[in-house]
């Protein structure tokens, strides 16, 4: 079953390990991925998204006894995410800054970053999820279809199609 | 071209703080939400929580094992005792109502029915008592009744027959003793009736009046010549074969004569 990973030391599903131990392994495999995720959904500031990850992580750790996995576990965290950031824009309207990491080409600005973030944003969660796992964290398409809970085709298609999504985007924003 | 794209996405990457890792899980771990590692001050404090436990779960076993009512003037206890012995009642009732109010009823269903049988025998024989008595005057009153009205009807009959057959003293004689003995027979029949009570009387009491009727033409004709059975031409009906007739409604006088005479033709037409 997809999301029932065992390739890469991922828990394999409920009661496989203790709760502890499985928070665990989830938190390190999956913790820089969902982090980006919410900085990308909320803008600019670092520390505005370390306050949502920690809500997001400790809501995930609450709930991750009911969690069936029936879908992939990021899947699941990023929808967990997405409803804590929500929160966050609810109770903060003022404007946030994100760090970029060091940009290989010196001649990458932040404000080309900010217009690729931007478009990234304007593609569907269906489609952007697998290719930030793909172009961010470096994940194989097995890996992939592991923390998204579908299939490798599935994975290979929805990459193409994000790829063609964030070039009609990113031609709507130049 | 997706090679260019997939650079400028690499490219904007966001940056995860160091330490924020680091930082989240000691938030998780903080609020509960999952064990961090025991830490030896940890593990001694879940010692003394569990001894504290065990000390007070002791505290309130050995309160509530308690046989003393609860003290007088605090109505929360009150009420909890009162509570506590209405439970033990309820679960008394729920545990015996099935069975030993079930095997009471059936006791008492059962003497019940002793009684009710006892009590329909002596219905019975009180009105078998009751009816034996009446049935006795009714009979008395109804021959005596019979008597009276036959007697009357016996001389109307011989005088018909005397001045329409010419009968001969002899003759007349001999047709008196008949007809005084089909009044007897009659009586005989009704004594009978009353006698053998209206459950177990013979059912074909029409039958044997009319049988008597027929015997009665069958020795009146067997004392007439040839002549006189000629004008007599059939039947004469001088004894009818109708119970009614022997005692007829119209000569009871009163509304107990008149419960006698319908309770006589009640009887035999059964």
């Amino acid at each position: 079953m997809p999301g029932q990973g065992t390739n890469d030391n991922l828990p394999a599903g409920p009661g496989s390990t203790s709760q502890g131990d499985e928070f665990r392994v989830l938190f390190e495999r999956y913790h820089d991925a969902v982090f980006r995720q919410i900085a990308l959904m909320l803008g600019r500031d670092s520390a505005a998204a370390e306050d949502v990850a920690q809500e997001t992580w400790w809501r995930i750790a609450r709930n991750l006894k009911t969690f069936e996995w029936r879908s992939g576990f990021y899947a699941w965290a990023c929808s967990i995410a997405g409803n804590e950031v929500k929160r966050w824009w609810g109770r903060n309207r003022r404007p946030v800054s994100l760090e970029a990491e060091p940009s290989e080409d010196p001649r990458e600005g932040r404000e080309r970053d900010e217009l690729v973030r931007e478009a990234l944003r304007r593609i569907p969660e269906e489609f952007r999820q697998p290719l930030l796992l793909d172009l961010w964290e470096g994940m194989s398409i097995a890996e992939i279809s592991i923390a998204l809970g579908v299939p490798e085709g599935t994975v290979k298609s929805r990459l193409y199609r994000a790829r063609e999504k964030f070039r009609q985007a990113w031609q709507e924003l130049q | 071209m997706n090679e260019d794209f997939d650079k400028l996405i690499r490219n904007a990457k966001p940056a995860v703080p160091e330490g924020a890792r680091a930082r989240v899980l000691e938030h998780v771990e903080a609020h509960g939400a999952v064990a961090s590692a025991p830490a030896p001050w940890r593990v001694l404090l879940r010692a003394a929580a569990l001894v504290l436990l065990a000390v007070f779960a002791g505290v309130a076993a050995a309160l509530a094992g308690r046989p003393e009512p609860a003290p007088a003037g605090d109505p929360v206890a009150e009420l909890a005792a009162e509570v506590k012995a209405l439970d033990a009642q309820v679960a008394a009732l729920e545990r015996d109502s099935a069975a030993l109010q079930l095997a009471k009823l059936q006791a008492e269903v059962a003497a019940l029915e002793t009684r009710r049988q006892a009590f329909e025998q002596a219905v019975t024989g009180l009105v078998e008592a009751h009816e034996l008595c009446e049935r006795e005057e009714w009979r008395q009153r109804h021959i005596e009744h019979m008597r009276r009205h036959y007697a009357e009807e016996q001389e109307a009959t011989i005088e018909r027959l005397r001045s329409e057959l010419n009968l001969s003293a002899e003759q007349e004689k001999e047709v008196r003793a008949l007809l005084t003995e089909a009044g007897k027979q009659a009586e005989g029949l009704i004594g009978e009736v009353y006698t053998s009570g209206r459950r177990r009387h013979d059912p074909r009491m029409h039958d044997k009046f009319a049988q008597l009727a027929s015997e009665t033409e069958t020795q009146l004709n067997a004392l007439l010549n040839e002549q006189q059975r000629g004008r007599m031409a059939g039947p004469t009906g001088i004894v009818s074969s109708e119970p009614e007739d022997w005692a007829p409604r119209s000569d009871f006088r009163d509304a107990t004569d008149l419960d006698v005479w319908t309770n006589w033709i009640n009887v035999t037409r059964e």
